[in-house]
């Protein structure tokens, strides 16, 4: 009797060890901490039953560790190792109820793991590529983990695109876990060789004495850029593309049909002028209007004061209104200055006409005023205006103020050299207006809720997150169904992830 | 007499065509084919300019002779290899400003961002070695460093092969030197001959607290000799200074007391305020006191001081930039005078050898 006494103390401590700590520091939210012994690489959210709990996966590489997500505001740890070294790892939807697998990315191989059906982790299973010639490309070190994983026929079976030497490989899932290949070829975005010749030693005064001395290394580089968007807004993800030449540039559409295929580029060209350099910009393609025809948002970046101080960087960003499918109006309608990039997920349908708006921070009181160097010196934070340019039916753009003491800690005056701070757009109750997450301090998130009333947007209000420790990432993800995001904090040295559920929003 | 002067009128006439021609060729260097592309460089220290031919497969170093041809000196061959990266794009990463959107180092991939996640994949036929042509033993004739890549069993290590040049732009076979080195540094990092030895010493810049507006930076110089019997550099510095204030890259290593030592100069602006008033001053009122830290070389102690061996002080504009120039003998006595240029404003400053240190007063 006592030793099952024991063992059921044991038991339980065990089960202790595995699961999650839970941490009710205020009423509001949840807390909890999964940990891990080694240092994770990547983490994805993968919902093996296709149930209501999505499970939280992460690795160090070799490594899987799967926290199968229990109803009760808890996990529970599973660990399988893999044999081939996992470069990316995403969740993969196979079936229309939502169950999915872990899709792995290998040294030229795409694997899975799934749960079987009396709950055991299951794998791996290989998926054949194209071909054997099909050489994926090699994934920098710089980057972690990669986004492979994406529903590009909206079928609700996610399909896999990967870049390749040739274009890109996209394996369409026509059933589940039945993948049909193909390879789309994309145009090299430019072609340039170049022997790197610089001064030697790299200090000293340049331009003037060459022969003492020189360092160079010869390259032939050739470089593809493209991203996935419905431009057509079918639902259908069509592929987009940018070439750079010496006249301007040109974005390439590649529509997607629905038997699966791309139709015969389509080609938008951008010429430069005097005054309008597009490559140095970054393009973004949104139908502003709400005409049906997309219009560009072109954005370049400027450094306050020549790059001398680390205040933040500045955009200034062009409205370039589209007059037909393809064709647009060379000369910008809008000038607007901010430092957020107008993206997909900061810009939204402020009303029932199709007006849009840009949510944005525009850039930081001036340097002049007195009052912003005594509260930034005081306070160690940098203050700006929240708010949003909305787009009117004549084309014209009207900036709306939401909040003007909004604020984040400035890196200068912090002297935490490793603190990355970062204001982001996440809609966290899915109602379709975009909420600001602003890694505030190191001590602090803060979640600034947006609603929108008529046609106006204003602030619902403001949820302060305070963090125990150093912050490596935050993400926002449903992980319960329940329509509203949790948050996926990753904690010091990469070993420790941080999960948060927001009663209050 | 007449002849001299024409002889003396030709000569200057070529060295300024060969001059033009070699700024030319540097600056234009970047032709479309990776094949045979010309570097036009004094290699042995005649005043002619030689020919270094980069093709994918070698690198060939043509002696310009007397009689303005060409003939072949010595030839290196190279290993061009195929190199395919991917990466996911945002412009303010990319940028190293982490302040909105995705990071690409970020371990985090939940679901395919459409639109937002742009990818940008590379491709590069490059060499595997890095090339520097610079005069390492001080002899007036330049050498060849070719810089090879790690191999695959120790990713850290990198080979610097050192060939000497022996005279009339040749090269023996095998390299002269080699070093070895974690993380190479050579292309980006600075080696000096410091003490006159014929080695170069590397010198490593670290900074404490780097930043901007208002915050205190310290740099560390560290000095590394060359270990003859390791044939390499030593794990831990054999000289370093200490010192707040920025390494001034661009005018540095400067020999400014003529003693043939390179000195050291480290720009102190103190950037934190000591009180909230200080701050408001600084950037309302623009002007700021900057120190100039010179380091002389000490050659009988065979390294520098750790302490400044004078302090200049001087005043800028804190929002706009300043440069520093040491290259001037205003005075023609042989010593090297100070030039601070701001915006459309200047300072010259000479250098007095009795106090060894500049003067006080500007140069009108």
């Amino acid at each position: 009797m006592l030793r099952h006494f024991k063992y059921l103390i044991l038991s339980f401590i065990v089960y202790v060890f595995l699961s999650s700590s839970s941490l009710a520091d205020s009423e509001n939210l949840i807390r909890l901490n999964l940990d891990l012994k080694q240092k994770i690489q990547h983490i994805t959210c993968c919902n093996f039953e296709g149930a209501a709990l999505k499970d939280i996966v992460a690795t160090d590489g070799y490594t899987i560790t799967i926290f199968r997500q229990n109803p009760n505001h808890s996990f529970k740890a599973y660990t399988i190792k893999s044999n081939d070294q996992i470069m990316a790892v995403n969740s993969c939807r196979i079936n229309r109820a939502g169950k999915e697998i872990l899709m792995c990315l290998g040294k030229n191989k795409i694997f899975y793991f799934s749960l079987t059906n009396h709950g055991e982790i299951k794998g791996p299973d290989y998926i054949k590529v194209l071909n054997d010639k099909s050489i994926f490309l090699k994934k920098q070190k710089s980057m972690k983990n990669y986004s492979f994983v994406v529903d590009l026929n909206n079928d609700g079976l996610d399909d896999i695109v990967i870049p390749t030497e040739e274009g890109l490989l996209i394996s369409w899932q026509i059933e589940p876990l039945v993948f049909d290949p193909s390879l789309i070829k994309i145009e090299y975005a430019y072609i340039n060789s170049s022997l790197n010749i610089q001064p030697w030693p790299k200090f000293g005064e340049k331009n003037k004495k060459h022969n003492n001395g020189i360092s160079f290394f010869p390259t032939l580089s050739k470089k593809r850029y493209y991203w996935l968007q419905d431009y057509n807004k079918d639902k259908l993800l069509d592929i987009i593309s940018f070439a750079e030449n010496s006249d301007g540039c040109r974005i390439t559409i590649f529509l997607q049909e629905k038997n699966k295929k791309f139709q015969a580029p389509k080609y938008i060209n951008l010429p430069n002028s005097k005054h309008q350099n597009w490559s140095a910009m970054e393009l973004r393609l949104l139908d502003l209007n709400n005409d049906g025809l997309i219009d560009i948002i072109g954005t370049n970046i400027e450094y306050p004061l020549k790059g001398n101080t680390s205040l933040l960087p500045l955009l200034i960003s062009k409205i370039y209104f589209a007059e037909d499918t393809f064709k647009f109006n060379f000369q910008p309608s809008n000038i607007f200055k901010s430092v957020c990039m107008p993206k997909l997920d900061n810009v939204i349908n402020l009303d029932n006409d199709g007006h849009h708006a840009i949510i944005t921070i525009t850039p930081p009181l001036k340097l002049e005023s007195k009052e912003s160097i005594i509260k930034a010196a005081e306070n160690k934070e940098i203050t700006f205006n929240l708010g949003y340019y909305a787009i009117k039916k004549n084309k014209s753009l009207i900036y709306v103020t939401l909040s003007k003491d909004f604020s984040m800690a400035l890196l200068e005056l912090t002297e935490l050299y490793n603190f990355r701070q970062f204001i982001r757009f996440e809609d966290m109750t899915g109602d379709g207006v975009p909420d600001i997450l602003l890694l505030k301090k190191t001590s602090l998130l803060e979640l600034t809720k947006l609603k929108k009333v008529t046609d106006m947007l204003s602030i619902d209000k403001t949820i302060n997150i305070p963090l125990f420790y150093s912050v490596v990432e935050v993400r926002a993800i449903d992980i319960n169904s329940d329509s509203k995001k949790e948050l996926l904090i990753l904690g010091p040295d990469s070993k420790r992830i941080c999960v948060i559920y927001l009663k209050e929003l | 007499m007449r002849n001299i002067s024409k002889r003396t009128m030709k000569f200057i006439l070529i060295a300024l065509i060969f001059l033009v021609n070699m700024q030319f060729s540097l600056l234009h260097v970047f032709a479309d084919s990776i094949e045979d592309q010309e570097i036009n460089i004094d290699l042995n220290n005649d005043s002619t300019l030689d020919k270094v031919i980069v093709s994918q497969n070698s690198i060939k170093i043509f002696k310009c002779n007397e009689n303005k041809s060409y003939s072949l000196s010595h030839e290196f061959k190279l290993n061009p290899v195929k190199f395919s990266n991917f990466d996911q794009y945002n412009i303010i990463d990319n940028r190293s400003q982490m302040i909105s959107g995705q990071d690409i180092r970020s371990p985090f991939a939940i679901k395919h961002d459409t639109g937002n996640i742009r990818y940008d994949n590379t491709q590069n036929v490059f060499f595997k070695e890095k090339f520097i042509i610079a005069n390492i033993n001080k002899d007036k004739l330049l050498d060849f460093i070719i810089i090879e890549e790690p191999n695959a069993v120790d990713y850290e290590a990198y080979k610097h092969l050192i060939y000497y040049q022996i005279k009339d732009s040749l090269f023996s076979n095998a390299p002269n030197r080699i070093i070895e080195e974690k993380w190479s540094s050579w292309i980006t990092g600075i080696y000096y001959d410091i003490g006159n030895e014929g080695l170069p010493d590397k010198i490593e810049i670290r900074y404490k607290n780097y930043g901007a507006l208002l915050s205190n930076t310290k740099s560390i110089v560290s000095i590394y000799h060359i270990d003859k019997i390791m044939n390499g550099y030593k794990k831990s510095p054999d000289m370093q200074i200490v010192s707040s204030g920025v390494f001034y890259e661009k005018s540095n290593l400067v020999d400014i007391n003529n003693d043939g030592y390179p000195d050291i100069l480290i720009v102190n602006i103190p950037k934190k305020p000591k009180s909230i008033e200080e701050a408001i001053s600084k950037i309302l009122n623009r002007q700021i006191n900057i120190d100039l830290k010179f380091y002389l070389y000490d050659k009988r102690a065979k390294s520098y001081p750790l302490a400044p061996s004078f302090i200049m002080k001087t005043n800028i504009d804190i929002l706009q930039d300043f440069s520093i120039s040491l290259d001037n003998d205003y005075n023609h006595d042989g010593y090297k005078d100070i030039l601070i240029t701001q915006s459309d404003c200047s300072k010259k400053y000479l250098f007095d050898p009795q106090e060894c240190q500049f003067s006080k007063t500007q140069l009108k």
